[in-house]
């Protein structure tokens, strides 16, 4: 069955140049044959009401010459399309399904049957609805009447002496497909061949959804993607490792200037250790950190994602106030709002002492995460608000179930608007204050960091001060 | 006059360094490679200073033959970054590391905190794993993790002061002795930081299992570190 199905794909034209005009040309076929075919079906049948409408007259002669003729037995003969065939006498019973009806033609009265093999659709209207019409027009409205039936009938009339008439019409009272039957089979064969269509559609359109929609690993599109699905994705697959390469060139270039600049500046560090002036010493250490800081930020944030850490589980409000502790421990100004913690005393009864009953919210803030790399981050944070704002204020947030958040304020001038979405860009300094020192590393750093960890920065002006809003993922994916 | 044993490929870093040295009251011996900083033996050396890359066999090879016959204190320097190194380094029997550029003072501060330890002759260098009722100490990745496997984030005195007393356990250490390894200062005797780091990391402790009550007060004596400790691969 499967190698089957895959023979059949294989006869498939594989691009989509080839594709396309087939499906619009099996789809123009489809709708040709079923239209016409339905269009063929109803014309006959309007065409067989027509002859029947019109044939009253032949119909009439029959009768006429028959009852005119008595003793005749046996004769036959036919007129227009009615075949008839006199017997004497009934020689069967009639099927069961048979109208009995009184025939008025002018004077004479005859009684007549009309026979069907199955129950006819629309008895009623075999019966006659003007009273004084003429022998050929309630003749003819009798034989439109019966082919309306849609079914194989004879009419038998019983002449004088016993003599019984049989009419048959072979191209009119015939079996065929009734009017609803043929809309409704042309409606549902339609819906099929466009739900079909749609399908071979969707079929042509998976490969490129399947390229837009993947990320990362390069999975092959499915083996009925077409030619230029296939094109494509190797064009994106090479674009992709292209800009890997260039990445990586680029990366490892940076990281060769700012590890080649640490043996010089090692040497400048002694140096300036071994000068005897204080104050020349005190400038010159203060150029030679800024300088070590930007070359450890741009180490830092060039390898970020690739130093190796484990994934512990921690408690994000223990980890901050750890961090905060070390702020505190060198007399920063730096204060740590913990989730609250809710206490609840059961109450003592007579059989049991009150034991303290502790329901911990979420205060502890738990996630899995990279801890020392985390660290990181928030003291990045911390440094910022320091160095802006004097003092910064920290607080973890139990968020959703999966996120946690983590304020960090200070009281500084925060933020032109104009710079809050340029922030995180390297080497750019929100606060615009040219006196600032330092370059914005640490926020590149920080966000780096977050993204790692599945979550984001946020940058909002309050008040006073300026608000960073770190977001993590409680569990994010380990990192690849 | 404490000698130093410096084995760094740069000449001029090693000069400087050495001059620096000197100023500060070391008597400095300078090796170009690990081979000839091999050649000069063990003997009379009071410490080491490697750097990591360095023509020839590096300086964790270096590292390595030192530490199979003495326990001498080494400080290895290297330009790498991350921790990968690091703990590599000090897994090998370093005692600290410092990525360049470092900063002189903060090479002679730690310089000085080793070479007051190696004073102390007071048993073998903590290094590796230490575990205790379901705790472990990963002193390699500086970390705490907790029995039910949870990293417990200590700040930097903390840490500190659970290695100064597991290191001594089952001694205990004295008040003076926590102010001058951690604080680097002598404690007044209305001084309190030692008492509130010490109820700071019990309240750590605690605060994971309820129960686990490690760090004991002996009166006069300081604070002990109670429990089985076991050596961990």
């Amino acid at each position: 069955m499967n190698a089957a199905l895959s023979r059949l794909v294989t006869l498939l034209p594989q691009t989509l140049a080839q594709r396309l005009p087939l499906l619009v040309i099996v789809a123009y076929l489809a709708g040709a044959v079923i239209s016409g075919w339905s269009v063929y079906v109803l014309y006959k049948r309007s065409s067989a009401l027509n002859e029947a409408e019109t044939s009253g007259e032949s119909l009439g002669e029959i009768i006429r010459s028959a009852s005119g003729q008595p003793g005749q037995v046996p004769g036959t003969g036919s007129n227009g399309p009615y075949v008839f065939k006199r017997l004497a006498g009934l020689p069967e019973a009639l099927s069961e399904h048979t109208i009995p009806l009184i025939l008025e033609l002018g004077d004479e009265r005859f009684r007549t049957a009309i026979s069907f093999a199955q129950p006819p659709r629309l008895p009623q209207a075999l019966r006659s609805e003007a009273v004084s019409a003429s022998p050929s027009a309630r003749l003819s409205e009798l034989s439109k009447a019966i082919a309306r039936q849609d079914q194989d009938a004879q009419l038998v009339i019983f002449l004088r002496e016993n003599d019984v008439l049989f009419v048959r019409a072979p191209r009119l009272w015939q079996d065929r497909l009734s009017q609803t039957t043929v809309a409704l089979s042309g409606a549902i064969v339609f819906a099929l061949g466009l739900s079909a269509c749609l399908l071979l559609a969707v079929n042509l359109a998976a490969p490129f959804q399947h390229l837009a929609n993947r990320r990362g690993s390069s999975r092959r599109p499915g083996r009925f993607a077409s030619t230029e699905a296939l094109l494509v994705g190797d064009k994106i697959d090479h674009l992709a490792e292209q800009f890997h390469i260039e990445q990586d060139k680029k990366s490892r270039g940076l990281a060769a200037i700012s590890h080649d600049l640490r043996t010089p500046v090692t040497r400048l560090r002694l140096r300036t250790e071994l000068l005897k002036d204080a104050e020349v010493r005190t400038r010159f250490e203060a150029d030679l950190d800024e300088v070590t800081g930007i070359i450890d930020g741009a180490l830092d944030l060039l390898s970020i994602g690739a130093q190796a850490e484990e994934r512990f589980r921690f408690s994000l409000a223990g980890l901050l106030e750890s961090l905060v502790s070390d702020y505190q421990d060198v007399g920063k100004k730096v204060e740590l709002v913990a989730p609250g913690e809710i206490e609840l005393r059961s109450a003592s009864s007579i059989f049991t002492a009150s034991a303290d009953v502790m329901v911990r919210s979420d205060n502890q803030c738990l996630m899995t995460g990279q801890p020392d790399k985390l660290r990181r981050a928030f003291s990045n944070l911390i440094d910022n608000a320091l160095k802006y704002g004097g003092r910064a204020v920290v607080e973890v947030v139990p968020f959703t179930n999966d996120a946690l958040k983590v304020n960090v304020r200070d009281f500084g001038p925060g933020i032109g608007p104009d710079q809050l979405d340029r922030v995180l860009l390297p080497f750019v300094r929100g606060h615009g204050s040219p006196a600032g020192r330092g370059v914005g590393l640490g926020l590149s750093i920080a966000s780096e960091i977050l993204a790692l960890h599945g979550g984001h920065l946020e940058f909002t002006n309050m008040e006073t001060g300026l608000l960073v809003t770190a977001h993590i993922a409680r569990e994010s994916g380990p990192i690849d | 006059m404490p000698r130093i044993h410096i084995v760094e490929d740069d000449a001029e870093i090693s000069a400087l360094l050495s001059t620096y040295l000197e100023t500060r009251g070391f008597d400095c011996v300078v090796s170009g490679s690990a081979e000839n900083g091999m050649a000069k033996g063990l003997d009379g050396f009071d410490l080491f200073i490697v750097d990591i890359m360095l023509p020839g066999q590096d300086g964790l090879y270096f590292c390595q033959w030192v530490r199979k016959t003495s326990a001498v204190p080494l400080i290895i320097l290297s330009a790498e970054k991350g921790d990968a190194k690091r703990i590599h380094g000090i897994e090998l029997g370093a005692d600290d590391y410092l990525e360049k550029p470092f900063n002189p003072r903060e090479l002679l501060a730690r310089m000085n905190a080793l070479l007051r330890r190696a004073g102390d002759k007071r048993g073998a260098r903590l290094c590796g794993k230490v575990g205790f009722a379901g705790w472990v100490l990963d002193l390699s990745n500086q970390k705490l993790h907790s029995p039910n496997d949870m990293h417990v984030p200590l700040s930097s005195t903390e840490y500190q002061l659970i290695v100064e007393l597991i290191g001594a356990s089952p001694d205990p250490v004295s008040r003076e002795e926590i102010g001058r390894r951690i604080f680097h200062m002598e404690l007044g005797p209305e001084d309190r930081r030692v008492d509130i780091l010490v109820s700071r990391l019990r309240k750590k402790i605690s605060g994971v299992v309820a129960s686990a009550d490690f760090i004991k007060t002996v009166r006069n004596r300081g604070y002990l570190f109670a429990a089985e400790l076991r050596k961990l691969s």
